[in-house]
């Protein structure tokens, strides 16, 4: 199913009435049967918010009917009662309810009367991660919550997306890759770091090996190939400098935005005036950071933490309400049992939204800053996400800090948010056909 | 001519006025500047600097604060023109060079960059600023390379130590050390304070360049150089050494030793090792040979404090000593260092010296010290196997941590309901909290047993305060089993197995197998498979680990340990990181 299609059959449902419905009308199982249901809360109650979406990705997974109740119990969620469920919920620490049918009948009437909403999940997405083959989990929010949740995913890089493998996935996840081949701009900070060293050699192997001039030109090809995901029908969800730089890099469409140091040749002077954001998900009329020694991309980030003279203070983001009855695709992605999470700092931290485009959606921002945190939009026949910062949990996040251990943190509202996203495209009926 | 005279004077006043006043509207066009730039309105800000230097070629404040602005606006390649006109109104002033170059340096514009240093380097020819700040400009653009060609430049042509700091912080950021290591030791002997930073920069070396860097610090005989070795090697955790060295070469001036004692004094702090505490302990010891009245005794009480936390009694014990025969030391004091080395005994084991020393100190020694010693050298005489002794040693005291040692006292003698009534009437908070917790747990155990007397179990418990583990473990379970099986042979034998398995003493597998089929859903169960699960992980049994996990999880649900055995199977399967 098309992004455009799924959000047709959402529609359909909330107009035929308040339970959600099967495009062809009928009610998923679990909701017309008396057998009793779990009842997966999600608001305070729950013991291990993260792991309860792996529980009910796995649901879905062996074909059970799941929904998602946006806005009841802070976004919870309907199960089949079944053993296999009742065992993962235990194991995992994960509070289930047990109601009867009665009560699936009230939860449905409170949901009729209020801003809330029932979606169907029903298919597991793909979900792919682009991230070096060798790199371990741990310096990656959206790695380190899928390897805790539970929730399968596979690796991408390169040679997949310049060779057109993003296909077979549903949805995509970029976290701090630098996508204009600057390695991050670490390059002068950290010179004799071992880690930096082997990212660059890996990079510039890659590009030799893929037929690419230097690593600026291959990532401004992965970049292409993700844009063309995208406007194809996948979805896309991107944290830290991977927004930025994505859409850098697509913008930058035959200039030279990259520094010596990465490409052999200097930045083009006036390559802030040359870049096309007509070729841009989000973003419009940056200016580019020339110097090669602030790591720093862009005037697109707000809090510019390695930027001595600009860095700001961090403050709190403030999810917005939406009608879940009319815009479900963003109540989805704010489903949270807090409405206000302190902010966290990542290479991209936030957004400013004198750079985004109009017709951008804003999901989360912090009152009375000039940036915003959490966007969405539609490309095409896909849709994009993105979500400043690298560690909700880590919120001064350093190169060489200790990994983030979500055992600690199983109640993280942000790291929520990231698995909205990733529940989001399992709200639909058929597999993606790009 | 006297109207000539007059119009002369009324011009000049006039000027003067003018001047004057034109002072003040500059004056207030850089408040009104600075107050834009506060607003963040940087590009206003921009112009009424511009304003302020038309008028005002030399004002640095507005050309710093176009600096400012500018580089907010991202517009740094604007600033040139107004550096170059501030430089031709004041050629000498090396703060408008050196943005000069630090402004062609951040637009990546080398060649420019090179020439205006050159033309800096002209102008002053026997400064050091023009190479320092071009070196740093390049550095900041990647080329350490020629970076350091650039100071080496200046370093042949100023002679002497210029630039030897500079020279030294860039083969340290290379990674060239032993060049790193020759330069700091030639920056030093101009600066002895640069000795500091010297160490700390070496501190980094890798192991495999370390021996290297000691030979350039060494070779030269120079005393400083080799402080500065011992920094060094402070840094790579080796503090003996490094106060082997540092002690044979203090300086002859009393106050410049004090102070290189000092700082080695903080950097060893620094480490938490206790070959570091000792370290430290000999370096207050020859600090307090330095000084003289209540500082040499303040210093003996660190030093004393220092050898104490290395375990090094006899070090402790000589200090205090010391303090003690000092005929000049303030009774206070006197009576605060005997209350110190009484306890230091009394840990030490020499319950019989502590003992001796109590009672000829004991009116001058204020009663809630006298008891909480009285305690100490209770646990001396426990751990010599005294009992009847550590019992006398308690006096009449009625306090809750007596009764809590009282507990004990019972507990070894196998009066159990002895035992846990003096450990009601201890309460839970008396002592420390691991003593609180360790009591608590105690009394968890015997009260879950069913016989009122077990002197097995008594001397088991006495095994594991003398910390004699694998004799514990033995006593333990045999006292387990002369126990019925519901009550608290499982629980017993569940001790047993964790102590064992804390011990890595191989019969743990066997004792929680045992505890769990004595009782698999007693109490104690849940601890048991839990405990067992975490040996069978460390033997990288992942298999079985996961299955006793998934099996507690789900059977004990309520359990205290279950957070704990969800938090061990995500490790396990990966999911979390294993720190």
């Amino acid at each position: 199913m098309r992004r455009r299609e799924f959000l047709g059959v959402v529609a359909g449902a909330v107009a035929g009435g308040s339970a959600a419905r099967r495009h062809d009308g009928t009610v998923p199982r679990s909701r017309r049967s008396a057998a009793p249901s779990f009842l997966i809360p999600m608001d305070d109650a729950q013991t291990d918010h993260l792991k309860a979406y792996g529980v009910t990705f796995r649901t879905i997974k062996r074909g059970g009917n799941a929904e998602w109740l946006l806005n009841y119990r802070g976004g919870s969620f309907l199960l089949p009662a079944d053993p296999a469920t009742e065992r993962d919920a235990a194991l995992g620490g994960v509070r289930v309810e047990t109601v009867q049918g009665a009560d699936v009948v009230d939860i449905r009437g409170a949901i009729a009367g209020a801003n809330m909403d029932a979606v169907p999940l029903e298919k597991a997405p793909q979900v792919a991660v682009y991230v070096p083959p060798n790199a371990a989990p741990w310096d990656d929010a959206v790695t380190m919550v899928l390897e805790y949740a539970g929730i399968e995913y596979a690796k991408v890089w390169d040679p997949d997306v310049v060779q057109g493998g993003l296909t077979r996935y549903d949805w995509l996840h970029l976290h701090h890759e630098d996508f204009t081949g600057q390695y991050s701009k670490f390059y002068l900070t950290f010179t004799g770091a071992s880690w930096l060293a082997d990212m660059v050699r890996r990079n510039q192997d890659m590009a030799r090996g893929l037929g690419f001039a230097n690593v600026p030109a291959l990532k401004q090809a992965v970049a292409e190939g993700i844009r063309a995901y995208v406007e194809q029908g996948g979805f896309l969800f991107a944290m830290c400098s991977a927004t930025e730089t994505l859409e850098l890099a697509l913008a930058a469409d035959g200039v030279d935005i990259a520094a010596p140091f990465a490409d052999g040749t200097p930045i083009d002077p006036a390559a802030s005036d040359k870049l096309r954001w007509d070729r841009t998900f989000a973003f419009q009329g940056a200016r580019l950071e020339m110097s090669p020694a602030i790591a720093s991309f862009s005037d697109i980030d707000g809090h510019q933490v390695n930027n001595p003279g600009r860095r700001q203070p961090l403050g709190a983001y403030k999810l917005f309400a939406f009608s879940a009855k009319i815009d479900p695709v963003p109540t989805m992605l704010v489903q949270c049992h807090r409405d206000v999470l302190a902010d966290f700092y990542g290479l991209t931290t936030s957004f400013m939204r004198e750079r985004l485009k109009p017709a951008v959606t804003v999901l989360a921002d912090e009152a009375g800053a000039p940036w915003v945190k959490y966007v969405h939009g539609d490309a095409g026949k896909g849709t994009w996400t993105y979500f400043g910062g690298h560690d909700p949990e880590d919120p001064q996040h350093q190169i060489g800090d200790p990994p983030t251990d979500l055992s600690l943190h199983p109640n993280s509202p942000g790291y929520r948010l990231i698995l909205n996203n990733v529940l989001f495209p399992a709200a639909r009926k058929r597999e993606l056909k790009t | 001519m006297r109207s000539a005279v007059r119009n002369r004077w009324i011009g000049a006043l006039a000027l003067l006025l003018a001047t004057g006043s034109a002072a003040a509207q500059s004056a207030a066009d850089l408040n009104a500047a600075l107050e834009l730039e506060r607003q963040g309105r940087n590009a206003e800000a921009v112009a009424a600097f511009g304003r302020v230097l038309a008028t005002d070629r030399a004002n640095l404040t507005a050309l710093f604060g176009i600096e400012r602005a500018l580089q907010v606006l991202g517009q740094l390649s604007r600033l040139l023109p107004y550096i170059d006109s501030t430089l031709a109104a004041v050629p000498d002033q090396s703060l408008v060079w050196g943005m000069r170059v630090r402004v062609l340096g951040e637009l990546g514009r080398p060649d420019d960059l090179a020439s205006t240093a050159r033309a800096w380097i002209a102008a002053q020819p026997r400064s050091a600023d023009p190479y320092r700040e071009w070196a740093f400009a390049l550095a900041q653009q990647g080329n350490t390379g020629q970076a350091r060609d650039v100071l080496h430049e200046g370093q042949r042509r100023l002679g002497g130590t210029a630039l030897m700091q500079e020279l030294a912080q860039m083969d340290a950021v290379v990674g060239q050390w032993t060049e790193a290591a020759q330069h700091w030791r030639a920056a030093a002997q101009t600066d002895t304070d640069l000795a500091l930073a010297a160490g700390l920069s070496l501190s980094p070396v890798p192991e495999a360049d370390r021996s290297a860097v000691l030979r350039v610090l060494l070779e030269s005989g120079d005393p400083l150089a080799r402080r500065i070795a011992a920094d060094a090697l402070v840094g790579w955790d080796r503090p003996g050494e490094a106060w082997t060295l540092l002690d044979a070469n203090l300086p002859d001036d009393p106050a410049a030793a004090a102070g290189a004692l000092r700082r080695f004094i903080d950097r060893v702090r620094l480490g938490n090792s206790r070959a570091g505490a000792r370290v430290r302990g000999y370096a207050w010891e020859r600090l307090a040979g330095l000084q003289r009245g209540p500082a040499a005794q303040a210093a003996r009480v660190e030093a004393a404090r220092a050898f104490a936390d290395a375990g090094d009694r006899a070090g402790a014990e000589r200090m205090l000593d010391q303090m003690t025969q000092d005929p000049n030391a303030v009774p206070a004091t006197a009576r605060g260092v005997m209350v110190t080395l009484i306890g230091v005994l009394a840990d030490a084991g020499r319950a019989a010296e502590a003992e001796r020393r109590l009672t000829e100190w004991r009116d001058r020694i204020p009663g809630d010290d006298r008891a909480a010693l009285g305690e100490r050298i209770a646990w001396a005489w426990v751990h010599d196997g005294h009992l009847d002794r550590a019992g006398r040693a308690l006096g009449s005291d009625s306090g809750v941590t007596t009764a809590a040692l009282r507990g004990w006292l019972a507990l070894f003698r196998g009066d159990l309901v002895g035992a846990a009534a003096r450990f009601r009437e201890a309460g839970p908070f008396a002592g420390a909290r691991p003593d609180a917790t360790r009591r608590t747990m105690a009394v968890v155990l015997v009260q879950r047993i069913g016989v009122p007397q077990s002197t097995a179990l008594g001397a088991a418990f006495f095994a594991l305060e003398r910390e004699d583990t694998a004799a514990a473990v033995g006593a333990f379970e045999s006292a387990a089993r002369s126990l019925p099986a519901t009550g608290g042979r499982g629980d017993v034998l569940a001790f047993a197995g964790q102590l064992a398995a804390d011990a890595h003493d191989g019969r743990a597998e066997p004792l929680l197998t045992a505890a769990l089929a004595a009782d698999s859903a007693g109490p104690a169960a849940p601890a048991a498979e839990y405990a067992l699960a975490e040996l069978l992980a460390g033997a990288g049994r992942i298999a079985e680990a996961l299955a006793r996990l998934e099996h507690v999880i789900l059977a004990q649900p309520g359990s205290a340990v279950i957070p704990l055995a969800r938090r061990l199977r995500d490790r396990l399967r990966g999911v979390v990181p294993s720190s």
